[in-house]
């Protein structure tokens, strides 16, 4: 066997190869997952369910109204996508008090649809599987309406005691400021904070519906 | 000659090595798929950085589907779940006792017809998770 003589060049052109072979491997490696992984996602969300035998009730956005004389609409949903919606008419039952939300009412006929309006259907999915008949059609208040709950989470900014109750201040991350009242029906957490433990620097959140706390929750300093 | 093939062969066993560590390193961060609860709006990314607080969260184990319907005679909804421990957690604009491991169960109240009732959690960092259950009580 003839033995070639190593020179520097030559370990290095091989150290080079080696060391290419192994980035080349690592780089497959870790892309292969991290592609597939990616599709797998844009797939689920491109991918809405199908409305099935077990399906008894939708909620969405009304996307094109019925025309005029005609019972079918189309609703937007999140989870099962557009969903053909056949609705011959049902009488609207009497509602019980709203407790400070905003309320939202039957319909009786769908020509009192109109496109962009919230709704919750409840009927079945029709024997092809195509489309959903609705038993009743509810028409949510609109998603701006008063009534929401929000968080607010920030250090108070200042404290106003008259006799009406308490105002707070309440300056959010982003500098804005926001106040809410303070009623003898708010709660104060944890147990055993008070009202008085809500002075100018205090971290809290506040838990607010429609300007009033429904609780304040002092946080860790 | 016998030289340049020992520097492939050990370019070579390099790449089988790190080939490996690549393979485990994928193995964990592969996230587990439950599809067994679909209330959840949990957005948890693979921690790294043990530094970094924990990422908020909100799961309803109970109702267990956004769309519900209860019959006219119920008057109250059971709202049951989980968040991050220390986190405020509303219920139609309640606030709810959370336990300290971040569970929660709240009764609220029912309107005759369609009931949207917003849960939202949310962190001392502002960062705000919501669950939005459509509850119609009536026949």
């Amino acid at each position: 066997m003839r033995h070639t003589q190593l020179t520097f060049g030559g370990r290095l052109r091989a150290a080079f190869i080696g060391g290419g072979a192994s980035l080349v491997l690592v780089a497959a490696t870790l892309a292969g997952p991290v592609l597939a992984a990616d599709q797998t996602t844009a797939a689920a969300a491109q991918t809405p369910e199908a409305i099935g035998p077990h399906t008894h009730q939708l909620h969405g956005i009304v996307k094109t109204a019925p025309s005029a004389g005609a019972t079918t609409f189309t609703l937007t949903t999140v989870r099962f996508g557009d969903v053909t919606v056949s609705f011959a008419g049902a009488t609207p039952r009497g509602r019980g008090h709203a407790r400070g939300r905003a309320r939202s009412f039957q319909l009786a006929t769908a020509a009192d649809l109109k496109a962009g309006d919230r709704v919750v259907v409840q009927g079945r999915t029709s024997a092809d599987g195509k489309s959903f008949v609705a038993r009743r059609v509810h028409v949510l208040p609109a998603k701006d309406a008063p009534g929401k709950p929000t968080h607010l989470v920030g250090t108070i900014s200042s404290v106003a005691t008259a006799s009406a109750g308490t105002t707070l201040t309440i300056r959010l991350a982003d500098g804005t400021t926001q106040s809410v009242s303070i009623s003898s029906e708010t709660k104060i957490r944890p147990e055993g904070k008070t009202v008085a433990d809500l002075s100018v620097g205090t971290r809290v959140t506040v838990v607010s519906k429609n300007g009033t706390a429904s609780g304040v929750v002092v946080l860790p300093a | 000659m016998r030289f340049r093939i020992g520097s492939v062969v050990v370019g070579l066993a390099l790449a089988v090595s790190m080939t490996a560590v690549a393979l485990a390193q994928a193995d964990d961060d592969t996230p587990a798929v439950d599809d067994a609860v679909p209330v959840d709006t949990t957005a948890v990314a693979p921690v790294t950085d043990q530094s970094a607080p924990p990422m908020l969260f909100l799961h309803l184990a109970d109702p267990a589907e956004e769309d519900v319907e209860v019959p006219l005679g119920t008057a109250q909804l059971t709202v049951r779940g989980v968040t991050l421990p220390g986190a405020v957690v509303s219920v139609d604009g309640y606030l709810a006792v959370i336990d300290d491991q971040g569970g929660f169960v709240v009764l609220t109240p029912l309107d005759e017809g369609a009931n949207e009732i917003e849960v939202v959690a949310s962190d001392g960092q502002g960062n705000q998770v919501t669950t939005t259950l459509f509850v119609v009580r009536g026949d």
